[in-house]
C-alpha cells in the first residue's frame, strides 16, 4: 500500500492515501495543514496526520484541543512517545526518525499495544526483510524521499546570517567540504532540519519488501520532481529519470564499536 | 545529595572521578555503547570498577545505548545477563529492544533511559515510567520550564547533563555521519560532521557546530528544582579534565547542601572549568533559545591546555615527588589541588629521581621531587595556580 505526503494544498494529483502533516507539530515539510482543513479533507478522502516534532511543554500543553478536532483521522504518525499517552493506540504510527531498527524493539512495541511502526531509513534490504520475517506488525517505509538526516532544535541559518550580519533564506544548500556530499538546510520556528539532496528510492526492491507499506515524501521536491515521481513511482526506470540512489539498501554500513576489536 | 554522575573511559579515569568527588559513573563495554572511540570496558574490567566503586559506597551505570539492528541481539541476553550478574547499578538504555529483554529476563539493575531518546516533556517520561524506567536522562534542549514541568508531574529520577559537549542535534535524530562518512552515529561510530566545514555559496565556510554546555550558573537551581543526577559529558576526556570538573561541580553542589555558596564561589570555578576546557561553553537552551552566541560558524581554534604539571605520587617530610606532565621551573607559583583542598606554593627546589639539583622540569613522566612546605597527598594534582 502507498501513502503520500504531498507538497502542495492542491491535494488532487497525489492519488493515494495522504499523510498531512499537523501545521504547529510538525517540521520539516513544504506545507501544513490545520485541524480543521485535515478534518475538511477527511470528508472526501481517508486520512492521516504526521505530528512529527519533539514536544515542548508548551506543545503537550496544547494538543490536547487540536487531537479533539481530529475525529476522523485513520492514522496518526507520531515522533514523540509522549503522544502515545494521548492518543488511541490503535491509530498510532510510531515514527521515530532513525530509531526503529530492529524486529526486536517493534516486537516490544507490539506487546504495549503499538502495533504500527515506521521501519528506519538507514537498514539494508536484508534487515528490512528479516524484520518482516520476524514481527506481525503493521509495517511503514519512506519509499521515496529526500532523506531526514538531522533533526535540530536550533535555528542553524538565521543564527548564521545574524553572525554575518545578513539575511539570508531559510533553505539553502551546503556542500561537505571534504566528500564534496550536497545537503539541504531547512530552518523552520520550532528548528532547523536537514536533508539529503540526493533523492532516496527503494522502488528497485518493491517486490522484495512487499509488505511493507510504502511512503513517498514529496517534501523539499520541485515541481519536475515531483511530476516524474508521481508518473513512476511504481517504474524501475525512476532511477534513471531522477537519479535517485539507494543508499544503505545494498550497502551495510561497518563501522561500529564491535567491528574495531 | 544531588548526584555528581562523571565519565569514566577507563579504569584509571574511573579511580580519579571517585576520587575527586563523583558519585556513581558511566562507560561503556566493548560492545554496545556509543562511544567506539573511547577506550571501553572489558568484562572484567566492569567487574573490577563494580566492585571498587561499591566499597566506595558509590555506584556505576553502563552504557548500552546503542541503536541495535539484528545482528546486534545476538548475544544482549548473555551481556545483559553479565552485568546484572556483575552487580552494576542500572543499564543506560535507548532501544527498546533492551528494555524488552532486561524485564523478560527479570534482571536487577535499574533501567535509566538515554538522552539518546530526547525526552523533553512530562507525557515522555511517564511513558519511560510505565515500561519500568527509574531514571531518564533528559533530553539537553529541556528549557527550565521543560524540567519544572517534568519534575512536578513525574515521580521519577531525573539526570541532566551539565557540562560537555553537545550534539547540534537532538540526540538520536542525526545520521549525518552514516550519509557522510559511512560510519553508524547511532552504533557508536559517530563522526561529528556537525563539527566539519560546508561551503554555502555566497557566504563561503559555513559551520552547525555548538559551543559546550555549561549549567554552572544555575547548579543551585537544579537542585531546588530536584534534579536527582549532574551529569558530565566526556567519556574520552582526560583524568586532569574528569578531576577538575568534577570537584568543581562536586563543591558547588556540597555548598549548596551546607548553604556556603558564594557567587565568587561560582566564578571561581567558571575560571577553573573554563582553564581545563578546549572550547567555549553556554547554558545552551536552559534559560533561551540558543542563538548566534551558542554556534561556532568558520571554525574554532581548540586550545591545548597546559596547566596540568604533575601528579603527585608520595610525600614524606617536606618533600614530594611527582610524575611530570607540563613544564615547569625553579620559581614558578605552582598550586596543589586535591579533593579538598587547593594551596599554592613557590617552587624552591626540583631533584630528579637521582637526588640531581635541577632547574625546571621538562620531560614528560619524569619523576622529580620537590621541596612543599604543607602536607601532600598521593594522587593529588599540581597545576598553574588559578585564582
Amino acid at each position: 500500500m502507498f501513502y503520500m505526503i504531498p507538497n502542495s494544498k492542491d491535494i488532487s494529483k497525489f492519488n493515494e492515501e495522504l499523510i498531512l502533516p499537523l501545521e504547529g507539530y510538525s517540521i520539516g515539510f513544504d506545507i501544513y495543514f490545520s485541524a480543521l482543513e485535515i478534518e475538511e479533507i477527511s470528508k472526501t478522502r481517508k486520512v492521516n496526520v504526521i505530528i512529527n516534532k519533539f514536544f515542548h511543554k508548551k506543545d503537550i500543553d496544547s494538543i490536547d484541543s487540536v487531537l479533539e478536532k481530529l475525529e476522523h483521522v485513520n492514522y496518526f504518525f507520531i515522533e514523540d512517545l509522549g503522544l502515545i499517552n494521548k492518543i488511541d493506540k490503535e491509530k498510532i504510527v510510531l515514527s521515530q526518525n532513525h530509531i526503529i531498527t530492529n524486529y526486536d524493539s517493534i516486537n516490544y512495541f507490539k506487546e504495549i499495544g503499538i502495533k504500527n511502526v515506521v521501519v528506519c531509513n538507514e537498514l539494508t534490504k536484508e534487515e528490512l526483510i528479516s524484520i518482516r520475517e520476524k514481527t506481525s506488525s503493521n509495517l511503514f517505509y519512506f519509499f521515496i524521499a529526500r532523506n531526514n538526516l538531522m533533526y535540530s532544535k536550533r535555528h542553524l541559518l538565521s543564527s548564521f546570517y545574524e553572525y554575518k550580519s545578513s539575511f539570508g533564506e531559510k533553505t539553502r544548500v551546503i556542500k561537505e567540504k571534504v566528500s564534496g556530499k550536497e545537503l539541504i538546510i531547512k530552518e523552520e520556528n520550532d528548528g532547523t532540519l536537514i536533508f539529503d539532496k540526493n533523492i532516496f528510492s527503494a522502488n528497485l526492491y518493491m517486490k522484495e519488501l512487499s509488505g511493507y507499506n510504502f511512503i513517498i515524501n514529496f517534501s523539499n521536491m520541485n515541481i519536475d520532481e515531483t511530476k516524474v515521481i508521481l508518473e513512476n513511482y511504481k517504474s524501475d526506470k525512476l532511477r534513471e529519470l531522477l537519479n535517485t540512489d539507494d543508499y544503505f539498501l545494498k550497502n551495510k554500513i561497518i563501522y561500529k564499536v564491535g567491528d574495531r576489536k | 545529595m544531588t548526584e555528581i554522575l562523571s565519565p569514566a573511559g577507563d579504569i584509571e579515569r574511573l579511580k580519579w572521578a571517585f576520587r575527586y568527588g563523583a558519585d556513581a559513573v558511566y562507560f561503556g563495554g566493548y560492545n554496545y555503547s556509543l562511544r567506539a572511540n573511547a577506550t571501553n570496558y572489558s568484562i572484567e574490567e566492569i567487574k573490577e570498577a563494580a566492585e571498587y566503586a561499591h566499597s566506595l559506597g558509590k555506584r556505576v551505570y553502563v552504557t548500552v545505548n546503542i541503536l541495535m539492528h539484528n545482528e546486534d541481539l545476538e548475544g544482549l541476553d548473555e551481556y545483559l545477563e553479565t552485568l546484572s550478574n556483575i552487580g552494576i547499578d542500572a543499564y543506560i538504555v535507548s532501544d527498546a529492544s533492551v528494555i524488552k529483554r532486561i524485564k523478560e529476563l527479570k534482571l536487577k539493575p535499574e533501567i535509566h533511559i538515554s538522552t539518546q531518546e530526547s525526552s523533553v516533556n512530562r507525557e515522555t517520561v511517564k511513558f519511560w515510567k510505565s515500561l519500568g524506567a527509574t531514571r531518564v536522562v533528559l533530553g539537553r534542549e529541556c528549557s527550565k520550564e521543560d524540567i519544572k514541568d517534568i519534575k512536578e508531574n513525574v515521580d521519577i529520577e531525573l539526570e541532566m547533563f551539565i557540562h560537555g559537549a553537545m550534539c547540534t542535534s537532538y540526540s538520536g535524530r542525526c545520521v549525518l555521519s552514516n550519509y557522510v562518512t559511512y560510519r553508524d552515529s547511532n552504533r557508536g561510530g559517530c563522526s561529528q560532521v556537525c563539527r566539519f566545514t560546508f561551503d554555502m555559496d555566497e557566504y563561503g565556510d559555513y559551520q552547525i557546530c555548538s559551543k559546550d554546555l555549561s549549567m554552572i550558573d544555575y547548579i543551585k537551581e537544579l537542585v531546588e528544582i530536584g534534579i536527582d543526577s549532574l551529569k558530565i559529558e566526556g567519556r574520552m576526556r582526560s583524568l586532569y579534565y574528569i578531576a577538575t570538573v568534577v570537584n568543581a561541580y562536586k563543591t558547588i553542589v556540597t555548598k549548596i547542601n551546607d548553604n556556603t555558596l558564594t557567587q565568587s564561589d561560582i566564578e571561581y570555578y567558571k575560571k577553573v572549568i573554563n582553564r581545563v576546557s578546549n572550547r567555549e561553553n553556554t547554558p545552551q537552551f536552559y534559560n533561551k533559545e540558543p542563538g548566534v552566541n551558542e554556534q561556532y560558524y568558520s571554525g574554532r581554534e581548540e586550545v591545548t591546555n597546559q596547566d596540568f604539571l604533575g601528579i603527585v605520587l608520595g610525600y614524606e617530610e617536606g618533600v614530594m615527588t611527582i610524575e611530570q606532565r607540563n613544564y615547569f621551573k625553579v620559581g614558578d607559583e605552582v598550586q596543589v589541588f586535591g579533593p579538598n583542598s587547593i594551596k599554592n606554593f613557590k617552587v624552591e627546589s626540583i631533584k630528579t629521581e637521582d637526588n640531581i639539583e635541577v632547574e625546571d622540569a621538562k620531560h614528560p613522566q619524569e619523576i622529580l621531587k620537590i621541596k612543599v612546605p604543607f602536607e601532600v597527598q598521593k594522587n593529588d594534582i599540581l597545576r598553574v595556580p588559578i585564582y
